[in-house]
């Protein structure tokens, strides 16, 4: 079966200038200031603020991964998209049915009505980087990101795709803040994470060493299952990206800098672990989501994703 | 290789259960119903009638249903439904969006646990891996061909499919039905390409690695296309959709000839009708008459992200009991449709070996799946 390797990251998160501010924040007690990102984005009919962060986190990571910019290029139809978002497109719901019920609704343009539905990201970012092969968004609640990822390796190792880009994005509209204010929660992400998930074969082809290997993954009732699984496998693992309630010693928490991340945490900690991992760091990474520390009413499942340093080289050996 | 579907249950407007919804376009009973309310163009739409009205009692319908048709199609299978360890994929459009409206405008209570379907998953089958893809009109159809990957991955011998979506009132403001109801019928030449048929229902396979379940096959999924346009248009792509109808069949290892009964997407916007068609007309080319061809979307009422499974479940009824339903009264068919023996008005009764199920997303997300008659 084909192994699927991390090839490139991006980022495009209010009050975040790059990866290594993520990374910083492991040992600095900073707050994340808040300068909102400012998208400068051509006019397109219907654009949310979710696909343009989507957008803008996704042509970094093709641009790292060698894509864009004279890069190689990607070929359309073995080239895939997966958007993990829990609330994208309920504000422009809510927006219209405020709308109905003042009964100010009247006949959309001629580029059509607005996109109320969650799969909108993964429209844009397809139609941008001409990506024609599978089109997957993911509505799955705190895991959300961690199991993109997952299905992105699974469309590399069943041939259905050579190159996945990934993104996890959340916005901060009114509506999505409203929502978070159920739980009480007073802090936020506003962006979006992306990565480029790519057969190791094909990134070898290419002559790219790749960044890390997408080693296991685990989808159980309890992060200790997760836990006991993923250590089962036997790697040395030096970096744990987890929540505060995961009850992990040490692990690496965004969401104390970043707040409540929701489906783009996964892709988040991807980032963070990846680069991590490309800076030569020794021992795998263990990402965690879900389970207890979950949002509150959301505990279907803990997730775990293992990245490791990727077992090829450019000449292909093992 | 080919994969087992042992059980099957679904929910729409004119049934409650996969045989039920079957009898019911065969005799022409249609989901239309009367609308409430003077805030949209159609005094009609197809809504489920569960004794909820718009607006009261509407919150949770859509997991409701999910939970429904799971639940039938884990029983029509023999599966234990107390503790259910498989992977259940759960496509949709509009996810549980409507609790979100009637909690924005109404202030009805809602909890984030119940936006999110794995949370009822978990609580009434108890299962762990279940994943949720909004991946519009080819939802489930994604969701069937993600599920034939696990299964040939190895990652496990069996996997839930399954749809459902309750109609939002944003949609139904946005993608309001015509007043006239011959306009509303797809491959009517009189369709407007923004309108788009709503509609609301939920529907559930269980697949399994074939010959390891409990029970026959019903029927065998041979194999599943998925793409994308990539274009910035809410349009189909001819190129795309005639590819994924290529690529299905070659997945499936049959050539067009094989194929016995297209379901198609038939969205009811006359631009995607001409391309459905046009991409049919191509494939087809060397076969006259061809196949038959019907849908369930006009006359079962539309089922949204879960149209594909829909059509899907009863492909598989119509090759148990060899009625093919008709798509209901279509008194202008586009000109590319002349050539193909369209099932309009009334059931016919045929041989159905091979189907293929046609679902395309708006904004160009494609399936189509091959589902051959159980041996």
């Amino acid at each position: 079966m084909r192994s699927a390797v991390i090839t490139g990251v991006g980022l495009a998160v209010t009050g975040v200038r790059g990866v290594q501010d993520l990374l910083s924040m492991r040992s600095r007690d900073s707050d994340v200031p808040a300068e909102p990102v400012v998208l400068h984005t051509r006019p397109t009919r219907n654009r949310d603020r979710a696909s343009g962060l989507a957008l803008r986190a996704a042509g970094s990571a093709l641009r790292h991964a060698g894509f864009l910019g004279g890069g190689s290029a990607v070929r359309g139809e073995l080239a895939a998209v997966v958007v993990s978002t829990n609330f994208t497109g309920l504000d422009v719901a809510c927006a219209c049915v405020d709308e109905v019920r003042s009964g100010s609704i009247g006949e959309y343009g001629p580029a059509g009505p607005p996109y109320t539905t969650s799969d909108v990201v993964a429209h844009w970012v397809a139609a941008e980087y001409r990506l024609r092969g599978p089109s997957l968004t993911l509505c799955n609640g705190p895991t959300s990101g961690l199991d993109a990822m997952y299905w992105a390796r699974c469309l590399v190792e069943t041939a259905r795709a050579t190159v996945v880009v990934v993104v996890g994005v959340e916005p901060d509209t009114t509506v999505v803040a409203r929502l978070h204010g159920i739980d009480g929660v007073c802090r936020w992400l506003d962006g979006a994470a992306a990565v480029v998930v790519e057969s190791a074969e094909h990134a070898d082809r290419r002559g790219f060493v790749a960044r890390a290997e997408v080693a296991g993954y685990w989808r159980m009732a309890e992060v200790a299952d997760v836990l006991r699984d993923a250590r089962s496998l036997g790697p040395d693992i030096g970096m744990y990206l987890a929540d505060g309630q995961a009850g992990l010693p040490g692990a690496f928490d965004l969401t104390r800098r970043l707040g409540r991340c929701s489906g783009a945490l996964g892709v988040l900690q991807c980032v963070v672990g990846t680069s991590w991992l490309d800076q030569g760091a020794s021992g795998a990474v263990l990402a965690i989501a879900g389970g207890t520390s979950a949002e509150q009413t959301c505990n279907d499942a803990a997730v775990g994703l293992l990245l490791r340093t990727p077992r090829w080289s450019v000449t292909g050996a093992l | 290789m080919s994969w087992d579907i042992t059980g099957i249950g679904a929910v729409a407007v004119n049934g409650w259960n996969a045989m039920d919804i079957h009898a019911a376009l065969c005799t022409g009973l249609t989901g239309r119903r009367s609308r409430e309310g003077d805030r949209y163009r159609s005094p009609h739409t197809y809504r489920i009638d569960d004794g909820a009205r718009m607006g009261r009692g509407d919150a949770g319908r859509a997991t409701k249903w999910l939970c429904e048709v799971v639940d039938s199609a884990l029983a029509d299978a023999g599966v234990d439904t107390t503790a259910v360890d498989c992977p259940i994929l759960v496509g949709t459009t509009m996810r549980e969006q409507r609790s979100v409206e009637l909690w924005w405008i109404e202030q009805q209570p809602l909890t984030l646990g119940e936006l999110h379907f794995g949370t009822a998953l978990r609580k009434r089958f108890g299962a762990t891996r279940s994943y949720t893809f909004a991946n519009g009109r080819a939802a489930s159809l994604y969701s069937l061909g993600l599920a034939t990957d696990l299964i040939e991955s190895g990652q496990s011998d069996m996997v839930v499919v399954a749809s459902t979506d309750a109609i939002t009132e944003s949609a139904a403001a946005l993608f309001d039905p015509l007043p006239d109801p011959a306009r509303a019928t797809p491959w009517s030449d009189r369709c407007d390409h923004r309108r788009i048929l709503s509609g609301e229902g939920a529907a559930a396979v269980v697949l399994q690695r074939e010959g390891t379940g409990s029970r026959c096959a019903r029927a065998k999924v041979r194999g599943v296309s998925l793409n994308c346009d990539a274009s910035q248009g809410m349009a189909s792509d001819l190129r795309s959709i005639t590819d994924a109808m290529r690529q299905a069949h070659a997945r499936a290892r049959v050539s067009s000839a094989d194929i016995d009964l297209v379901m198609l997407h038939g969205s009811g916007t006359d631009l995607d009708e001409h391309i459905e068609m046009s991409a049919l007309s191509t494939v087809f080319a060397d076969h006259d008459p061809g196949p038959l061809m019907t849908a369930v979307r006009p006359g079962g009422g539309p089922a949204l992200g879960g149209s594909g499974l829909l059509s899907l479940v009863m492909a598989v009824c119509a090759m148990e009991t060899g009625a093919v339903p008709p798509e209901g009264g279509n008194s202008h068919p586009i000109a590319e449709s002349a050539g193909f023996l369209m099932v309009s008005r009334k059931p016919v009764i045929a041989d159905v070996a091979v189907a293929q199920i046609d679902a395309f997303g708006l904004g160009g997300v494609n399936a189509v799946a091959i589902v051959e008659r159980s041996r």
